[in-house]
């Protein structure tokens, strides 16, 4: 076990270097002067020279990527221009409400898709099935942002049943402010979902031990949910993982929609107001949470399911 | 393996194909035609200018001489629905096809030549995927500067490595059959074999991915549109349309409803064809 988990942690290296790699390319993609760009109208000799002179703009490519690797190891991401604070602190102070509003709409959306995956799966081929599975095609296309708009002019506006945007102040408050929100994204990853879980179910239905369970007279429905259940929730977390950057988009858009003060909406506003050190260092932590939920999906799965450390 | 040989022989043509796929395949490719047809004739069927003024006022709901109402400007509504289906279906058109051009030849390579280029290929591929497709694809966008040309090249940086990651892994499982080995030993070019025996097996399940990739890239297209990093107003395009009229929703949500009706309705006949194409290929080859 402990050789796995030490293996899985080594594959994650060449990962994270190409990440920095990728990351630290993208100013490069900057037409023009890149401090110039992020200067914008405050751009005079002096500040571009300064800008320059901090990124290192004068250096050959690979002693600026050296640079940019230094500063990152000392937790110096450069800072935004925009709120004069380091990229570093705007984008920490703003995970944990992004990573309440992602845990929250994927327990929403397990609970949307998990009935009709397991209808789908028991009545396969049945109209019900083909019903659920045009319903959530048709549901694929739905814009997150359109979604939630709409919605929050029905259940906010219309029925006020939920607040209309924001964080809120706290705790429960907070919780009550993402619950449409949670909602929204929760639909809009509820297609790819069910049809993961369905032919993850209709894998199930075709084992053996389901097959003896059938045929001790045992109910279908009984049989899934106690797979679900029993087998440590992994067709659970494959569907999530599998879904990571889909529901991480999906939050980003909505953040910004429903203005709550999370990576996401911030992630955004930097890109209007061409704040390009937080748009990199934003990217950098987005794509370091999926491959750190990649990890810990290999190491639920080893920590569940013995085989999977045995196999390696 | 019963198909090898048949598949080869190039791939169905949409007439013959559709009378072997099922409803799905046959409605989608039916209403993704309407669409386009209806985008292409807008100038005919509509009396209105997409970016004429109306002079009888804005925000009027729909009415018989404007189905869709028009906007805060006094725009035909259904004039900019239609006009607008020419770009976003062009976003998805040209956000599946060079990605799934560079994809498929990056993968065939890797998977047929294996080795160092293999090895490189299967880092950027896991390297590129770490990124939630959205953020990479915005963060991009954000460098280059807003606009729809920028959008494409953000797309086909992104894109096709799951094209890629696709094609290698069918080239991987088909590099040892018979058939191939049959090429081989009949002294075939690699260029011959790769793209007269290899391309045509593998190539499948790049098209159905691109079906989704099709829908991935109007979300994802409408989405820049919506926060203004997309198509410039005032070109009519569903997420800027949508954005454009957030502000009346509460007096007229008219203005934002259509724009989105037609992102999903036109969504979702391409995911029937999309469908309809993994069914025909479980179908012709069953694993």
């Amino acid at each position: 076990m402990i050789r796995y988990v030490v293996g899985r942690l080594f594959l994650i290296l060449p990962v994270l270097f190409g990440v920095s790699v990728v990351v630290f390319m993208l100013v490069r993609l900057i037409p023009g002067n890149p401090a110039i760009a992020i200067l914008g109208e405050r751009a005079t000799p002096q500040l571009v020279a300064q800008v320059e002179n901090q990124l290192g703009l004068n250096l050959p490519i690979w002693r600026q990527y050296v640079r940019f690797l230094g500063n990152a190891w000392r937790g110096d991401f450069g800072a935004s221009f925009y709120y004069q604070e380091s990229a570093w602190r705007l984008t920490l102070e703003r995970i944990p409400i992004t990573l309440t509003l992602i845990a929250f709409a994927a327990l929403l959306g397990l609970a949307i898709a998990v009935p009709f995956a397991m209808v789908a799966a028991i009545r396969r081929e049945s109209v019900l099935d083909h019903a659920i599975r045009l319903v959530f095609t048709g549901a694929i296309g739905i814009p997150s942002f359109w979604l939630g708009i709409i919605l929050a002019l029905v259940l906010s506006v219309r029925v006020r049943l939920f607040p209309i945007g924001g964080a809120g102040s706290g705790g429960l408050d907070t919780l009550w402010h993402l619950a449409l929100p949670a909602l929204t994204i929760a639909l809009h990853i509820s297609p790819s979902l069910v049809r993961a879980l369905r032919s993850s179910l209709i894998e199930v239905m075709n084992s053996d031990y389901v097959t003896t369970g059938l045929a001790m007279g045992l109910r279908p429905a009984m049989l899934l949910f106690s797979y679900l259940l029993r087998n440590g929730l992994t067709p659970l977390i494959t569907v999530l993982s599998v879904n990571t950057g889909w529901l991480i988009g999906g939050t980003i858009i909505i953040e910004q929609v429903f203005g709550i003060p999370g990576v996401g909406s911030l992630l955004i506003t930097s890109i209007l107001t061409r704040d390009y050190t937080i748009v990199q260092f934003v990217t950098l932590v987005l794509a370091v949470l999926v491959i750190l939920v990649n990890l810990m999906t290999d190491l639920a799965y080893a920590a569940l399911d013995p085989r999977v450390s045995f196999q390696g | 393996m019963i198909s090898g040989a048949a598949i080869a022989r190039g791939l169905p043509t949409i007439r013959r194909f559709s009378s072997t796929a099922g409803w799905p395949f046959r409605v989608g490719i039916a209403g993704i035609l309407v669409i386009a047809l209806l985008a292409a004739l807008a100038p005919v069927l509509l009396p209105y200018d997409p970016s004429a003024l109306g002079l009888a006022g804005g925000l009027q709901p729909p009415s018989r001489a404007h189905p869709f109402g028009t906007d805060q400007l006094g725009r035909d509504i259904l004039t900019r629905v239609l006009y607008a289906a020419r770009i976003d279906l062009q976003i998805g058109t040209i956000g599946v096809i060079i990605p799934l051009v560079a994809g498929v030849v990056i993968g065939l390579f890797a998977g047929y030549y294996g080795r160092w280029f293999d090895a490189v290929v299967g880092r950027v591929i896991d390297v590129v995927t770490a990124f939630p497709f959205l953020v990479l694809v915005l963060a991009i966008v954000a460098m280059l500067g807003p606009g729809l040309r920028n959008f494409y090249i953000a797309i086909s940086l992104v894109s096709w490595v799951a094209y890629a990651r696709i094609v290698r892994g069918e080239a991987l499982s088909v590099r040892g059959r018979e058939y191939m080995l049959a090429a081989r030993s009949l002294g075939y070019s690699n260029a011959r074999i790769m793209f007269r025996h290899l391309l045509p097996n593998v190539v499948a399940q790049a098209f159905v991915f691109g079906m989704s990739d099709f829908v991935l890239d109007i979300l994802a297209g409408a989405s820049l549109g919506f926060f203004g990093l997309g198509v410039q107003p005032p070109t009519p395009e569903w997420g800027v349309m949508i954005a454009q009229g957030r502000n009346f929703i509460v007096t007229a949500p008219w203005v934002v409803i259509f724009p989105g009706l037609a992102i999903v309705v036109t969504s979702f006949f391409v995911s029937l064809i999309g469908d309809g194409l993994a069914d025909t290929i479980r179908r012709v080859n069953p694993v």
